[in-house]
C-alpha cells in the first residue's frame, strides 16, 4: 500500500492531489528549455497557486513566474478559479503579435 | 436593420501573400477601409534579424482575436474587421500581420486600428522568437 492509499484510507475526507500541464512559449520556453511541465498541486488549489510552484519549478525565471498572467483551459480565467485534474495552463507573458 | 460586422481571422503558416488584387471588396455601406501590414525589419535594438518565428497558441489565439474584433467593431460601430496574422518563421522583409477595418467614416476606423494593435499585443497569445542573422540555429 502507498503512502497516498494509506492516507485516503485512514482520513475519509483526503482529496488527491491534482495534475496539471502548464504550457510554455516564445522566448521564455527556449530560455527554459522546456514547452511544457506537469505540476502537482493541492486539490484545494487555485489558478493562482500555479505561480509559485512555476517560480519553485523555474528559479531562473521566478520573478516573472511569481506575478505571470496564467490562462486555465485556453481562457483567461480569476486567479480564484479552482483546478481540476488534467487542467491546461499556459503562461501568457512577453506575449507581441503583429 | 443593420447587419452584423464581418469578423474574419485567419492565421497562415510562413509569411502572409500580398494582397493586390485578391481583397474581398468592401461589405455594405463602408466609407472608409483602412490596411495596416506589419513588417519584419531588418533590425531589433540595434542587432541584424534573419527572421522573426512566431509561437502561437491555438485556440486561444483565434478566440482572442475574435473576442477583440468583435468587441472593438462594437463599440468603434466598425462594419468589417479581417485579421491575417502568420505562425512560424517570416523573413526579413515579409508581412506578417494584416489587419484591415472598414467603417462609415474614417475616424472610427482609424481610432480602432490603434486599439486593436496596441491591445493585440497585450492579450492575444502569440510570441515573437527573434533569430538573428548572426544565430545559426534553425527556426
Amino acid at each position: 500500500m502507498s503512502a497516498d492509499d494509506s492516507r485516503r484510507n485512514s482520513n475519509p475526507d483526503y482529496d488527491a492531489d491534482v495534475t496539471i500541464r502548464v504550457l510554455l512559449f516564445g522566448v521564455l520556453a527556449e530560455e527554459l528549455g522546456k514547452r511544457e511541465v506537469v505540476l502537482t498541486l493541492p486539490n484545494s488549489a487555485r489558478l493562482s497557486d500555479a505561480n509559485p510552484a512555476l517560480a519553485a519549478e523555474f528559479p531562473s525565471r521566478a520573478a516573472l513566474l511569481r506575478t505571470a498572467r496564467l490562462s486555465l483551459n485556453a481562457q483567461f480565467a480569476a486567479p480564484t478559479s479552482p483546478l481540476r485534474e488534467g487542467d491546461e495552463l499556459a503562461v501568457i507573458e512577453l506575449v507581441g503579435g503583429g | 436593420m443593420t447587419c452584423p460586422p464581418v469578423i474574419n481571422i485567419r492565421l497562415i503558416d510562413g509569411p502572409l501573400p500580398t494582397q493586390h488584387g485578391n481583397a474581398e471588396p468592401p461589405a455594405h455601406g463602408t466609407g472608409a477601409s483602412l490596411v495596416f501590414e506589419g513588417i519584419i525589419r531588418e533590425q531589433e535594438d540595434g542587432r541584424r534579424l534573419r527572421s522573426i518565428v512566431y509561437d502561437v497558441y491555438e485556440p486561444m489565439a483565434t478566440r482572442e482575436l475574435t473576442r477583440l474584433a468583435s468587441e472593438l467593431a462594437a463599440t468603434h460601430a466598425l462594419i468589417a474587421v479581417h485579421v491575417e496574422h502568420s505562425r512560424g518563421e517570416v523573413p526579413v522583409g515579409r508581412c506578417s500581420f494584416r489587419l484591415r477595418i472598414e467603417s462609415a467614416h474614417r475616424k472610427e476606423a482609424l481610432s480602432a486600428m490603434d486599439e486593436f494593435i496596441t491591445r493585440m499585443k497585450r492579450d492575444v497569445p502569440i510570441w515573437k522568437v527573434p533569430r538573428w542573422a548572426d544565430d545559426a540555429r534553425p527556426a
